[in-house]
């Protein structure tokens, strides 16, 4: 017995024509993008078609290592995604990313998990895969906000930070301004999406859950939580990669290499 | 001896700047330092005290050795690099005098009175300390960044161009500034210029194909 309307390939066909009005007024308004639409929306059938597969598989697995195995893949996937959306980089920036992702996803996603859900066994692919997704993709974008801000503040600003060394200033006192700065920035889309939640925008997870026909108010339960899960993984990975960017650039702790630092 | 540094080597783009170069300054010097431009006179005082890489350069400094990097900070708060551009943090006057105050190796605190009277003295009278430095000349800023360095008491003052900007009156100020804070005691100030200063100096120095050249006067 089902208490939600299950959608048949038929639905998804009519569905489409809203995409192809889309492509319509692509032609009509010479805006030139309905190419780039038919990929999109094809890419979006079969990329989703084949997660689909994958979760039905991983979902009834009970092996940890694979949940594991596909958690890592994430991961450095998220990390891979993270470098590719900074304006510079610097030499290994890679491996910093991937380490944060890492240590992000497994802090909040196992207090998420482990002691706020509990889920047993502790592997539960179908809880812990799209929390830990849910963790990764948002601190990539908290992540890479903050590396952007933080990297340009190094380029732009040297003269200031090395200003501050030259009177003495330790590591610390030296990246201040640049680290407040760039956790600050890192910080505002998760601040923004708390602030207009439930008011201004009603969450796609939640919308899906009310959908398939859960309680709202059980659907606000893990809406909230998953905002300040959210919170606490943008607050992560916002300050350690910015710690990290920061303690290979201050080479030694005493000078700015921004020789480093790539565009 | 006050300090002494090196070896100090350089180059630019494949191009040797100076090899083997070593700095020594004696207790009340005023020490003029000049050379044709691009022989890498800032590059040496960056590299004197660690801004620029220099692994193998030694510093010893009144009778004890500094080590790279971990006594850098120290080093740094008592031999103190005046940068040619004059650099600010955005802010007003009054931050800007007292950000190196808040730092651990801070040895004293931001005294108000103090600043006033060396702005009087610089010709800066007229600016209210809670004025953004946004707002100042180059001229201003310059003299902005030389009341900092003299509030900072360093013991020994790397001034890399600090005549820019100001006209023949204010120079013969800072130069007075100058005798007045470093001519005595354990005190040193090396000024690199590309014109003479208006004044007594004790040495001058002259940088150019690859070495250090002491020039008599």
């Amino acid at each position: 017995m089902k208490a939600y309307i299950v959608l048949t390939p038929f639905d998804l066909f009519l569905s489409s024509f809203l995409v192809l009005l889309a492509g319509f007024f692509s032609v009509v308004l010479r805006l030139g993008v309905e190419k780039r639409l038919l990929v999109a929306a094809l890419r979006t059938v079969v990329q989703l078609s084949l997660l689909g597969l994958v979760l039905e598989k991983v979902f009834a697995t009970h092996a940890p290592f694979l949940v594991i195995f596909i958690l890592v893949l994430m991961t450095v996937v998220a990390g891979r995604e993270a470098v590719s959306r900074t304006k510079y980089r610097y030499i290994n920036m890679f491996l910093d990313t991937v380490f944060v992702m890492g240590v992000t996803a497994f802090v909040v996603g196992t207090v998420v998990t482990q002691v706020v859900l509990k889920v047993k066994p502790w592997y539960q692919p179908q809880y812990v895969i799209p929390i830990v997704g849910m963790i990764l993709g948002n601190s990539l974008n908290g992540l890479s906000l903050a590396l952007d801000a933080f990297l340009d503040y190094l380029v732009t600003r040297k003269d200031e930070i090395e200003l501050y060394l030259s009177f003495g200033a330790t590591r610390f006192e030296a990246l201040q301004l640049p680290l407040r700065y760039a956790v600050r920035r890192g910080l505002i889309p998760i601040i923004n999406a708390m602030s207009i939640v439930g008011v201004v925008s009603l969450p796609g997870i939640m919308t899906g859950q009310i959908l398939a026909g859960i309680p709202p108010a059980h659907a606000v339960a893990y809406q909230i939580l998953i905002m300040f899960m959210l919170a606490g993984a943008y607050a992560l990975g916002t300050v350690l990669v910015t710690l990290c960017a920061g303690w290979k650039l201050l080479d030694q702790g005493v000078r700015l290499a921004t020789e480093k630092i790539k565009t | 001896m006050l300090l002494k540094c090196g070896p100090l080597a350089a180059c630019k783009g494949g191009n040797i700047l100076y090899h083997n170069v070593s700095l020594t300054l004696f207790p009340g010097d005023l020490v003029l330092l000049t050379g044709p431009s691009g022989a890498g006179k800032t590059t040496l005082l960056r590299q004197i005290i660690g801004l620029d890489p220099s692994p193998t350069t030694k510093r010893f400094f009144d009778g004890r050795y500094y080590r790279y990097p971990e006594d850098m900070p120290e080093f740094r708060r008592r031999c103190l690099l005046l940068a040619a551009n004059a650099p600010m943090i955005s802010g007003t006057i009054e931050e800007n005098l007292k950000f190196p105050f808040s730092f651990g190796w801070a040895q004293d605190s931001f005294k108000v009175s103090r600043a006033q009277s060396f702005l009087r003295e610089l010709g800066l009278s007229h600016l209210d300390l809670s004025r953004p430095v946004s707002d100042l000349s180059l001229g201003e800023r310059h003299r902005l960044a030389l009341v900092r360095a003299l509030l900072w008491e360093p013991t020994i003052l790397l001034a890399d161009e600090p005549f820019t900007g100001l006209d023949e009156e204010n120079i013969k100020r800072v130069w007075h500034l100058f005798e007045q804070q470093f001519r005595q005691g354990k005190k040193a100030l090396l000024v690199v210029s590309h014109q003479r200063p208006p004044g007594f100096f004790t040495r001058h120095l002259y940088l150019e194909g690859g070495t250090l050249k002491e020039m008599v006067s």
